[in-house]
């Protein structure tokens, strides 16, 4: 067998595979029409090649579904629509520069009022619990003077009596 | 809308395909059909014996025109419509795969064999001399070979399909996959030794390559 005159880095199978699907450069090609005329072991191998190649004719083949494009038409109407629906609206498209600037800015001012409201809720939180201390020494310094208060209590509850004034009586 | 290109105009002349996309391009959802109607039988032909199942090649078939039509607004006329069409197929089928979600049952009904297309021609130019099979040895010659072709590995599976169904060049094949001529070549040439020696029995058996050795 004469050695076709390949380069090196491709195989001959390569070659003689390219050969019959007729890939090759018009000299590759020329050159190896004539080993295969002159070396019947690679024309052997060629016409096996082939043979084996010829073969996937056999394969299926299918045919389509007669809906198959009526189907696809109708998925890619929902497609569309729905693309369609969840597209933005123009209000939202023509948002600019200066929309997006008034957009930051009242979130900053919602930001500012939550982090003053919250300062305000704190201070106030502070100053309610220093307010229950003082109410408990206010309410100790009251028992402390309720003796002198006493004859008032009695008269207060003499005037709860019910009959003590006109208007009790039925 | 992209204007078209004096390139875009030759193009579609070359392959009315490419003009007919152009004009799905523009928004007509009639052109689209047409396209669907002139590439569907092929596609579904590639992804039948890519997966190996009917209603799921039918599927990745439905999702393969559905994402044409959403990706029409980044065609450009630069090749032929095939090349874009099952670029896009090529790109579903590794995300198919990665996800896992593909089935490897090999089960087609035999009545969907049969002869498929013209057989290309030998580069010497004599024809095989295949002996007309009867129907048995026709479905069982049909089910071997799915079976051999089943047995490749899915790179080489498709560059085979692609290059047995749309009759791809190298080229061609390499834009859809993603790689280099030569390493398509080295893929076809690998799958063309593994279906010679699965596919050797049956041809030693019905004797197909007989008077071709002189």
């Amino acid at each position: 067998m004469n050695a076709p005159e390949l380069p090196e880095e491709t195989s001959k199978v390569d070659e003689l595979s390219a050969w019959i699907d007729g890939e090759l450069s018009h000299d590759t090609m020329e050159k190896l029409d004539r080993e295969v005329a002159h070396d019947p072991g690679l024309r052997a191998e060629a016409t096996r090649l082939k043979a084996a190649w010829d073969l996937l004719d056999h394969l299926p083949k299918p045919v389509a579904s007669p809906d198959l494009t009526n189907r696809t038409m109708a998925m890619l109407q929902i497609c569309e629509t729905t693309t369609q629906r969840f597209e933005p609206t123009a209000h939202f498209t023509s948002v600019g520069p200066r929309d997006f600037f008034q957009f930051a800015a009242w979130w900053a001012l919602l930001a500012l009022l939550f982090i003053a409201g919250f300062g305000i809720a704190r201070t106030l939180g502070a100053r309610h619990v220093g307010n229950t201390d003082h109410s408990r020494f206010l309410w100790l310094d009251m028992a402390a003077v309720a003796p002198e208060f006493r004859g008032d209590i009695e008269f207060l509850k003499w005037l709860a009596q019910p009959g003590r004034f006109g208007s009790d009586n039925p | 809308m992209p204007a078209i290109s004096e390139s875009s105009t030759r193009l579609s002349v070359l392959d009315p395909d490419v003009a007919l996309m152009l004009a799905v391009r523009d928004g007509s959802p009639d052109a689209f059909a047409q396209l669907m109607e002139l590439h569907q039988a092929r596609l579904l032909g590639v992804l039948v014996n890519w997966s190996g199942n009917r209603q799921e090649a039918e599927d990745l078939a439905q999702e393969v025109f559905l994402r044409v039509y959403q990706t029409r607004q980044r065609y450009r006329a630069k090749a032929r419509f095939n090349t874009w069409l099952y670029t896009i197929a090529s790109n579903l089928l590794r995300n198919h795969r990665r996800n896992s979600r593909l089935r490897r049952a090999a089960s087609l009904p035999a009545s969907e064999s049969g002869p498929f297309g013209a057989v290309r021609a030998f580069a010497q130019g004599a024809p095989m001399d295949l002996a007309p099979p009867d129907t048995v040895q026709r479905e069982e010659i049909a089910e071997t070979v799915r079976r051999a072709v089943a047995g490749l590995q899915e790179r080489q599976r498709l560059a085979v399909l692609l290059n047995k169904f749309e009759d791809m060049s190298y080229l061609q094949i390499a834009e859809v996959m993603g790689m280099t001529e030569k390493g398509v070549k080295s893929l076809l040439a690998r799958a063309r030794t593994n279906l010679r020696d699965t596919l050797g029995p049956l041809l030693d058996r019905s004797g197909q390559t007989k008077g071709h050795e002189s």
